[in-house]
């Protein structure tokens, strides 16, 4: 007879999988402290520019770790290992994308956006270089795609609380948004960060601290891994090169600078923090993800008869101990709430910056733009959350904003902060040739090809914008319509 | 066991780490 684990031991005790006393007064007590960290930093909010980017007092280590935070939500953790989990390595590898994106728009792109004083928005910068066209276009862009992730974020509490604890999705998910809607109305960008910071904690060591116990389980790291189909680790797995390539490129252009991780940048106070704390992002994804998707490589072995999907949770439900899986739990609402949390307060303030404000007759003033940045704070937490509850099905529809992101914003955005264009018309062609490419492949060739539509529409977008830009160049060069910019943006 | 130990330890030094920078920032600002 082997020698029992001391896992085994924990799980013959009855004691794996129960949540204890304990784990209820860590997991109160984890929201708790973000209510407290709400409530303290109340008192920092005294203008927009606290709401919106605290200041620009973020230091390099606080950016970095609210910024990891916010990026990293459930599908870099339980979405990688359910699909590694299915594909194998290859998933993380194509996955790499993400922090690729990260560590190059760390090096290249985030340190130029301090160039934009008074810039909170991608659509300050925009409305600079290509005019009140461009900011409206990523307003609205903006808002819907921040509703859709905030939405799907919402849903993910109910299904992690539901797969730990068995407690009904709907109570769960109202309570794990009140408490995100309530420190992010009061605290802004000051109370994100700062409860991101929290978050970081929770996901960055409890979620490696999962793998490590279920290492144990399956007999350790050599005995797992000849545990494993040889495909599951190699490079390519089962995957055309086509099918990585356009994995890769979808998910190294899916997610730059979507508003949360540009008015994160916006938050520090100077290109150094900027340039440091988002590379360190990317640097830090690579390492995570690794631990994620082995988390799913794990649950292959211990329990290859589940749904990819459940990977994570039953892991966690099958292998932590009582003690410490009020911790676990904490960490994956952690992952998704501080994502959550992110996306409303960029909503609210992409709301009225580049909508309201731009479309407002005589402008508005400081202490009016605070209280509407708050007031809808509130309103899109309440109707996403609202949505989440009654009809996920418009959360589904608001996500498909998320595709039209890259092959719409982010060429004309990039163009803009690395070469400094100002030609509206090139951008304005790039966006509606992208948003059109997106659509049309999306609708009728998605399913054939397989091929991810932020593909084909940035390519699209890329085209449209050298296109029209080569077109235009001669007039623009006769009215000075393009320079390099060294100054700051509207604000 | 390098791999499999080592990336979730570095994991957890860098947040333990980043979040006691963190704390102190708290703490001050």
């Amino acid at each position: 007879m082997p020698v029992p684990t001391v896992m085994t031991l924990y799980r013959l005790g009855g004691m794996v999988g129960a949540v204890g006393f304990l784990d209820w007064v860590m997991l109160v007590a984890y929201f708790v402290l973000l209510v407290v960290i709400g409530v303290q930093t109340m008192r920092k909010v005294k203008s927009e520019e606290d709401f919106a980017v605290a200041g620009n007092r973020i230091i390099w280590p606080v950016f970095f770790g609210s910024l990891a935070a916010s990026f990293l939500g459930g599908g870099a953790s339980m979405g990688v290992a359910g699909k590694t989990f299915s594909d194998g390595y290859v998933y993380m590898f194509a996955f790499f994308g993400y922090a690729v994106s990260f560590l190059l728009v760390g090096l290249f792109v985030a340190p130029r956006l301090k160039r934009y004083a008074g810039a909170h928005t991608v659509g300050d910068i925009m409305h600079e270089h290509y005019g009140k066209p461009g900011r409206l276009l990523t307003g609205v862009l903006s808002i819907l795609l921040c509703a859709g992730i905030l939405g799907a974020q919402a849903l993910a509490i109910g299904t992690v609380v539901n797969a730990t604890l068995d407690l009904p999705q709907g109570p769960s998910i109202a309570v794990g948004m009140a408490v995100v809607v309530l420190y992010s109305s009061f605290g802004g960008a000051w109370a994100v960060i700062q409860t991101d910071m929290l978050q970081f904690v929770f996901l960055g060591v409890f979620i490696p601290v999962t793998l490590v116990l279920a290492l144990r389980e399956a007999g350790g790291p050599a005995e797992m891994v000849n545990s494993l189909p040889d495909a599951h680790l190699t490079f390519g797995g089962d995957y055309t090169l086509a099918t990585f390539i356009g994995l890769f490129i979808a998910f190294l252009l899916g997610e730059t600078l979507v508003p949360p991780y540009a008015q994160r940048t916006f938050s520090t106070p100077d290109s150094k923090h900027a340039r440091r704390g988002f590379a360190l992002t990317g640097v830090f994804a690579f390492l995570f993800y690794f631990v994620a998707a082995t988390l799913g490589l794990v649950a292959l072995v211990l329990y290859p008869d589940i749904e990819p999907d459940q990977a994570m949770p039953t892991l966690v439900t099958n292998l932590v101990p009582a003690g410490l899986m009020g911790l676990v739990v904490a960490a994956l609402l952690a992952v998704v709430m501080s994502t959550a949390s992110s996306y409303l307060n960029a909503a609210a303030v992409a709301f009225v910056k580049d909508v309201y404000q731009p479309l407002a007759p005589g402008g508005l003033s400081m202490r009016r733009k605070l209280t509407l940045e708050r007031a809808l704070t509130l309103l899109v937490g309440v109707l996403a959350t609202g949505f989440a509850l009654v009809v996920p099905s418009i959360v589904d529809a608001l996500i498909y904003a998320y595709s039209f992101w890259a092959p719409t914003i982010v060429i004309p955005l990039l163009i803009a902060v690395l070469l400094g264009s100002r030609s509206r018309t090139a951008a304005l062609a790039a966006i509606v040739s992208g948003a059109a490419a997106t659509l049309i492949w999306l609708v009728w060739f998605q399913e054939r090809t397989g091929l991810d539509p932020i593909v084909v529409g940035a390519g699209a977008n890329l085209v449209a914008f050298v296109v029209a830009h080569t077109l235009t160049r001669s007039r623009n060069r006769e009215t000075g319509d393009r320079g390099v910019t060294t100054a700051a943006g509207p604000s | 066991s390098i791999l499999l130990y080592g990336i979730p330890a570095l994991v957890i030094a860098t947040t333990l780490y980043t979040g006691l920078l963190g704390f102190k920032f708290y703490v001050a600002e």
